[in-house]
């Protein structure tokens, strides 16, 4: 036996081994179930049936690389384990987030990532609308987690200069009423999610009285609205890019909603809150099924009251629970999904309001 | 394809080893110029043909060239050698420079010429100048003409440095076309050198490459600290890269019984520009020697012309990288180092110690990277006034930059020079046993090799530099 063990030549193995432990892989991977969905990076994996044999279009290669990527075995642990040994080595960005005090997580937006004249244009156009209807328009950025939270953040980490941006959009919005919410979430760490971009309901609830005040309506403790918790499970987006275990589940909280609501989106109804998403990996979306083209949300309790038209990227999601008392009927566009003329639009449904609410970057 | 990626790494890669080391001697070179051209036609399928009218064009030309010679009509060889030159080039001319050209024209007269939007072949710059090497010294009968269009394709097509480098002179393989070594022992060297290549390019380069695209991309606002990580970053990424690259062709190479020459040597513990370009990117370093330099005259012609002959050199090794007025630039910012060097700089510099010479080096090509990475000559110019204060000498983002990448930059740094690769042969060649040196390497390998692997699957970000060459 030792006399075969001192013939084995080392290199014979070593060779093997480079030969052999790739193509045991690529059995392992052709040969394994494919995985259609990580919830772990929460996107979709190209399985087999995705590789289509278009050799001279190059989806064929294109899709066998990301089929054998996406399905390596244990790629999810792979990944977890990566992420730790980054964390626990102190560092301050991983995979375009960054990295704050108890692993708080942030979204990193540079000013190279900010298209100011885009931002600007949006502006201009949205006085436009308010000058052309003549309808009162208010508008409510939202400060990033980045901005409100910079004392928590790695010191230094590039930002985006929020201040010169706001006011170079104020000064396009001459004929608006501005909602200015910058003091009102400063070093507020609990008004934002800690995996997660998008403000708390929390968050969302004290944007809700800083939109009363503007309104010049009375405020009071039974205003506040009621909240309550949807899931102790909830790991956002930014969880994704940062996927460790070592950062705790968060609560997704929601105000409570009267009954009788009447929600329609693109033309089918929905309830407000999908408690179906709950199940999911992308919990969010528990705040009226995710994104739309256009919801409209009619309360069937609020008598004589008003319509209000809004403008509004994913963060007027949670916060469209707050104000469904006080509206009978709530028009809310997402023009990423809906191509239409708002002008047009406000002056058909009878808009007494028009408001556009979502994070300052995404207006454009 | 890459090498980096995982159709390389875990199909393409052991299926060519496994064929190869199955089949007898005879059929290795047709299975290696198949292999070859699916390894080329992988990215873009319809150039496998430019690369096959190359291989078939200059076969052609050197039998020609060889017959001529046969029949008593030498005189009429340089019409074969210009004939290669003009196809050779003219390819080269046509996919590369075509639109830089017409750019070029619409900003001098105004005029709105539209862009061709030619995609460039992928490595079409070093399989030219690989080709022109073959024909030019058929021409020169430093070496006969191959006779054999498998053997010769697979010259021409072959995958290791078909992409990035080097550039394989036909002279230094001709006889390693038809006669190979293959040991167990030599194999295994090849495969260390490629896991130690791949390991440059995925694990330093990569992550070094992420530094300079984020500082990079505030377009010159940042202050000087901030530039300078990011420059000193692009210094190591492209380093890492290029070399690992070529690592990993020597170690392919070697597995398949090939000695391709050293194309990097440690650059940047140079003393002098001089000494740089020597030691950077030898095997181009060496074609336009060989090719441009010495048949314009070198330095035999007197002084005024070596000057020409070196403008003229350090023109189109700036242009070869690219098509770009950043890349001519670049090219002739490396003729007035090296002009003066010639002329008066060397001589102070050897006089003067030697940390002198190489922080003096260092800086030139530091800025040297600049003009080179960005993508236009004003851009480089606000990077470059910014790593001079133009912004401020620091702040809060040079902190977070500088704290966050302290580690990958010295890291990089440390063995960007000799000194702990010579430390560490040195130790492993003290100890007694060969089987314990070759275990520790082999450990290393692999451990390499796991982690590039698991590198290349979970990350996104996976430039390829030379799509501009």
């Amino acid at each position: 036996m030792k006399k075969l063990i001192n013939r084995i030549n080392p290199g014979i193995i070593c060779i093997a081994l480079f030969i052999g432990f790739p193509l045991i892989l690529t059995e392992v991977i052709l040969f394994s179930a494919d995985r259609s969905f990580s919830e772990n990076e929460n996107r979709t994996l190209t399985t087999a049936a995705d590789v289509e044999f278009d050799i001279f279009g190059g989806k064929f290669q294109d899709g066998l690389e990301n089929y054998l990527s996406d399905q390596f075995p244990m790629r999810d642990e792979l990944k977890g384990a990566e992420t730790n040994f980054k964390l626990r080595f102190g560092s301050g960005s991983i995979g375009g987030a960054y990295i704050g005090d108890g692993h708080r997580l942030f979204q990193r937006i540079p000013d190279s990532d900010v298209d100011r004249d885009k931002c600007v244009r949006y502006a201009e156009r949205i006085n436009r609308i308010a000058e052309s209807t003549g309808i009162e328009t208010y508008v409510m950025y939202v400060p990033s987690a980045g901005i409100s939270l910079k004392s928590s953040m790695p010191y230094g980490a590039p930002m985006y200069d929020y201040d010169s941006l706001y006011d170079s959009l104020t000064r396009k919005l001459k004929s608006v009423h501005m909602i200015d919410l910058r003091r009102a979430l400063a070093n507020q760490p609990e008004y934002y999610y800690s995996t997660d971009h998008h403000w708390t309901a929390a968050g969302a609830a004290q944007a809700y009285y800083e939109w009363r005040v503007a309104h010049g309506r009375e405020i009071s403790d039974k205003d506040s609205p009621e909240i309550f918790t949807a899931s102790r499970q909830f790991r956002g987006t930014l969880w994704s890019r940062v996927p460790s275990e070592s950062i705790p589940y968060e609560l997704l909280q929601a105000p409570k909603i009267p009954e009788g609501l009447q929600v329609e989106a693109d033309g089918r109804e929905i309830e407000l809150y999908d408690y179906s998403a709950l199940k999911t990996k992308d919990k969010y979306n528990f705040f009226e099924g995710g994104n739309h083209g256009i919801l409209t949300v009619t309360n069937p309790e609020v008598k004589k009251g008003t319509t209000l038209l809004i403008l509004k990227d994913s963060f007027a999601n949670s916060f469209l629970p707050c104000i469904v008392n006080d509206y009978a009927k709530i028009i809310m566009v997402d023009e990423r999904y809906a191509f239409i003329d708002v002008a047009q639009l406000a002056t058909d449904c009878h808009a007494d309001e028009i408001a556009v609410i979502r994070e300052i970057i995404s207006a454009g | 394809m890459v090498f980096s990626s995982a159709v390389f790494l875990l199909v393409f890669l052991p299926v060519v080893l496994l064929t190869y080391y199955a089949v007898p001697d005879c059929v290795r070179n047709p299975i290696l110029l198949v292999f070859s051209l699916i390894f080329y036609g992988w990215g873009e399928p319809v150039y496998i043909l430019i690369m096959l009218f190359s291989t078939v064009f200059d076969y052609s030309n050197g039998l020609m060239l060889e017959w001529l010679d046969r029949k008593g009509k030498p005189d009429r060889r340089k019409w074969i050698l210009v004939l290669s030159l003009a196809g050779n080039l003219g390819m080269l001319g046509f996919f590369k420079y075509t639109d830089f050209l017409i750019s070029s024209v619409n900003a001098l007269t105004g005029q709105g010429l539209d862009l061709l939007g030619i995609a460039l072949p992928i490595g079409i710059s070093f399989y030219t100048f690989q080709t022109l090497s073959y024909t030019i010294d058929v021409y020169r009968r430093e070496i006969k003409a191959q006779h054999n269009i498998l053997d010769f394709g697979m010259y021409i097509c072959m995958f290791p440095q078909l992409i990035a480098g080097p550039i394989v002179k036909y002279r230094d393989i001709q006889k390693q076309i038809r006669n190979r070594r293959l040991g167990s022992e030599r194999i295994c060297s090849g495969i260390f050198r490629f896991t130690l290549g791949l390991s440059k390019k995925v694990l330093l380069a990569n992550s070094l490459g992420m530094i300079w695209d984020e500082i990079s991309s505030q377009n010159g606002t940042t202050s000087a600290l901030t530039s300078i990580i990011g420059a000193a970053a692009y210094m190591l990424q492209i380093y890492f890269d290029f070399s690992g690259y070529s690592d990993m062709a020597i170690g392919i190479g070697r597995m398949l019984g090939f000695d391709f020459l050293e194309n990097f040597n440690y650059p940047y513990e140079s003393k002098s520009v001089t000494e740089f370009w020597r030691r950077w990117h030898i095997s181009l370093g060496s074609w336009f020697r060989e090719y441009l330099y010495i048949p314009l005259g070198g330095n035999r012609k007197g002084l005024p012309r070596q000057m020409v002959n070196l403008f003229i050199v350090w023109t189109l090794t700036g242009l070869w990288h690219g098509a770009g007025w950043n890349f001519v630039v670049w090219g002739l910012y490396f003729f007035v180092l090296l002009a003066a060097e010639k002329l008066f700089l060397l001589k102070r510099l050897k006089k003067a110690p030697a940390f002198v010479g190489r922080i003096y080096t260092l800086l030139a090509v530091l800025v040297s990277w600049v003009v080179f990475a960005c993508d236009d000559i004003g851009a480089a110019g606000r990077y470059l006034l910014s790593m001079l204060g133009a912004n401020g000498l620091a702040d809060a983002a040079s902190v977070y930059y500088l704290r966050e990448n302290l580690i990958i930059l010295v890291a990089g740094a440390l063995l960007s020079v000799s000194f702990i690769r010579r430390q560490l042969s040195r130790e492993i060649r003290l100890l007694p046993k060969e089987g314990v040196r070759f275990g520790i390497k082999a450990a290393v390998a692999g451990v390499l090799y796991i982690a590039s692997l698991l590198m290349v699957i979970g990350s996104t970000y996976n430039p390829f530099l030379y799509f501009r060459f």
